[in-house]
């Protein structure tokens, strides 16, 4: 289960998860990711994602890319656990991620 | 004692191969004649220089001793000047004992320093005589990417084995018709132009970029999905495309467990594919950046004809093989299926079935392309005595004194490669392993055995990457689960040291899955592949094999991330053996613990 709340201000968009980023929630945060296309800057908050499998790593790679050369993207506040799977996968050699 | 031969032997016909442009041809040619003139025009020139390559090739089969030093020859000739030359003194060698006594064996590192020279000014000269014509990005299987240096001549030869021979051996064995026809190619292209002027990738993305205006003829991938921009599923832009056709004649991959990852998408996403080709549409969950989905959106058009006809064969299910059934006239497919790659083979079994003939590249790498099939179907390949002067040593030995030539090599006996290539590296230890399984004429027929450094080697007991294959290939036979990939860590941090297996299922059902069975059957399946383990661990100096099962789209996911951080798409291949903390931090940190509660982070240490 995964809730996703899009906060829009101005050309900014700020995606708060709530729940768990794995195979099955993965492409309800790639749908939200789509939406947001166009805007100028991009922020995933993921203080209350409490698990993020390789699924959901592969939507925040793309979230990344989608916004390379178009505007600021950053993780935002991942938890202990989450920025452990984001360090040992090499992500926090990739993306700006705000603690 | 051999001397330059100056003999009755085929002639080379790459030097003036090099010197005429194709891509240049084709553009003034293209001016004046329709796409379909054009087409039937390629066809012929394709057929034409298809049999030139196989026949010429044939004929040197009949005398590669030959063949191969009149190479060494002119090679030495071409770079006695150069600094690697003078310095291993190119103008005294008269025989091959000359060559072997006053040339070292040498590894890239000899040759670093003159090529990251080249590869920041331009300035080619420390490398020899030819001109180089572009640097290959290596898939860095044993380290960093590194650049390979081509020159026309190296060029030269990839086109005419890559392609020309290609084309000349299909042909030749399915007629030409076989290839009158659309083709599905998964080559994905990233190039760039270093500080000094030149090209640097896969040399396979130079080739195809020399025909970017072409490729909508040749191809049905939209160009959107050959030189992808940062951020685009290509597997959706590939699958759709050549779905809405129902005349493709050739799979083509790099590698075969790309096409294998691409029936899987089609399989898990044909419903919105289906629905797309009917309406003409792109589906909104399909990454891609604004501009590319525009561009790649004018190019659909609604066919709810073929959308109905796919439908019909996919509801019919996966269990009967695909691909005949959505393109009846695939004739064959094309790609590196053996050795390392065969378990992907495999595995696309069950969409290709066993009816389409595999043409399976020989052996090559970013050195060269050193072999090619004879036949289609057949992983074994015949070494191309034009390609590279060749060295055998027997696998085991280390005197690089005692290397033998093309004709000396006994068929069932394994030999570590030693190359002279086409551009100006000598005696270059490509520390590959090759098995002779016979004679084609009166040269060898090779199977590419392993990479020697790509093992697991804790103990003395080298475990090569192609029996962990097989192993990993049994334990899902045995298992009852289709794999996706594997990995392998040689924990030597766990006393007696262990292997330890990664498995990334396909929709695993979680229910059905024995983990301490598979435990078991890895255990067992690693003993009978490698007869040292069977001994090694009786005498316990192996702990018994432990597996693990990996999250969904790891695999995926650790290509995404080569590909963010750079690398060019065609060139990543799997990671069967953890041999970094790198790799070892990013597998372990994905296995499934919620599928296995065994887990637990301390059992990994």
């Amino acid at each position: 289960m995964l809730e996703i709340k899009a906060v829009r201000e101005g050309d900014v968009v700020e995606l708060v998860a709530t729940g768990r980023l794995d195979t099955l929630t993965a492409p309800d945060l790639e749908a939200a990711v789509k939406e947001a296309g166009g805007a100028k800057g991009l922020f995933i908050d993921l203080t209350d994602v409490e698990y993020v499998s390789s699924a959901g790593l592969r939507v925040l790679l793309m979230a990344h890319m989608q916004m390379s050369g178009v505007g600021d993207f950053a993780l935002r506040h991942p938890n202990e656990y989450v920025t452990r799977v984001l360090e040992s996968t090499g992500f926090t050699d990739l993306l700006t991620i705000e603690q | 004692m051999t001397d330059h031969v100056e003999g009755k032997v085929p002639q080379n016909p790459a030097a003036s191969d090099a010197q005429a442009s194709t891509a240049d041809q084709m553009a003034a040619a293209m001016a004046a004649l329709s796409p379909e003139q054009l087409m039937a025009m390629m066809m012929q020139k394709c057929v034409a220089e298809g049999h030139e390559t196989y026949d010429h090739f044939m004929e040197t089969l009949d005398h590669p001793r030959e063949v191969n030093e009149r190479l060494l020859f002119e090679l030495i000739e071409s770079a006695r000047d150069g600094e690697f030359g003078r310095a291993h003194h190119f103008d005294e060698i008269k025989t091959i004992e000359d060559f072997k006594r006053l040339v070292p064996t040498t590894i890239y590192d000899d040759y670093a320093g003159q090529v990251f020279h080249a590869m920041e000014t331009g300035d080619c000269s420390l490398l020899g005589g030819e001109p180089i014509v572009h640097f290959a990005e290596t898939s860095g299987t044993m380290g960093n990417p590194k650049g390979i240096p081509y020159t026309q001549r190296a060029a030269a030869h990839f086109n005419r084995f890559g392609s020309n021979y290609l084309f000349g051996l299909i042909s030749h064995e399915l007629g030409a018709e076989a290839m009158d026809g659309a083709r599905l190619s998964l080559t994905e292209c990233k190039l760039s132009t270093l500080k000094g002027g030149i090209t640097y990738g896969a040399f396979s993305s130079k080739v195809i970029s020399g025909f970017r205006d072409f490729l909508p003829l040749m191809m049905t991938s939209p160009v959107e999905a050959t030189f992808p921009e940062l951020g685009t599923d290509t597997r959706y832009l590939h699958a759709r495309f050549a779905l809405v056709h129902a005349d493709i004649v050739e799979l083509a991959a790099g590698f075969i467990s790309t096409l294998l990852d691409l029936m899987r998408y089609i399989e898990d996403n044909w419903e919105m594919l289906v629905a797309d080709i009917g309406a003409g549409t792109i589906d909104e969950s399909v990454r891609m950046p604004d501009e590319v989905r525009a561009s790649v959106q004018a190019k659909c058009v609604a066919d709810p004809e073929r959308a109905a006809a796919l439908r019909e064969q996919f509801e019919r299910g996966f269990d009967h093989p695909i691909v005949k059934r959505i393109w009846p006239r695939v004739a064959v497919i094309t790609s590196i299926s053996g050795a390392g790659f065969a378990p992907y083979t495999e595995r696309l079994r069950r969409y290709i079935g066993f009816d389409i003939p595999l043409y399976y590249f020989g052996y090559i790498a970013s050195e060269g392309m050193f072999s090619v099939p004879v036949k289609l179907d057949d992983p074994t390949s015949v070494l191309i005595p034009e390609a590279s002067y060749f060295e055998f040593l027997p696998l085991g030995e280390t005197d690089y004194s005692q290397t033998i030539g093309i004709e000396d090599v006994q068929p069932g006996c394994e030999y570590e490669v030693v190359i002279s290539n086409l551009s100006g590296f000598f005696r270059y230890k490509m520390r590959d392993a090759i098995r002779v399984v016979g004679t084609y004429k009166k040269t060898p027929i090779i199977e590419f055995l392993c990479r020697i450094d790509q093992t697991v080697n804790m103990k003395g007991e080298k475990t090569t990457e192609r029996v962990l294959s097989r192993v990993a290939d049994n334990v899902a036979a045995r298992c009852g689960f289709e794999l996706v990939d594997y990995s392998v860590y040689p924990n030597l941090d766990h006393q007696p040291p262990r292997y330890e297996f990664l498995f990334e299922l396909f929709h695993p059902d979680a229910a059905a899955l024995d983990l301490d069975a598979i435990d078991k059957v890895a255990d067992e399946e690693l003993r009978v592949g490698n007869a040292d383990m069977q001994d090694m661990r009786e005498w316990g100096d192996f702990a018994p094999t432990k597996a693990f099962v990996l999250q969904e789209q790891t695999s995926q996911l650790w290509r995404d991330m080569r590909v963010a951080k750079g690398a060019s798409p065609n060139q990543i291949k799997p990671v069967h053996i953890i041999d970094t903390p790198m790799k070892r931090n990013f597998f372990y940190m994905l296995i499934d613990r919620e599928l296995d509660g065994r887990a637990a982070e301390g059992e990994q240490e």
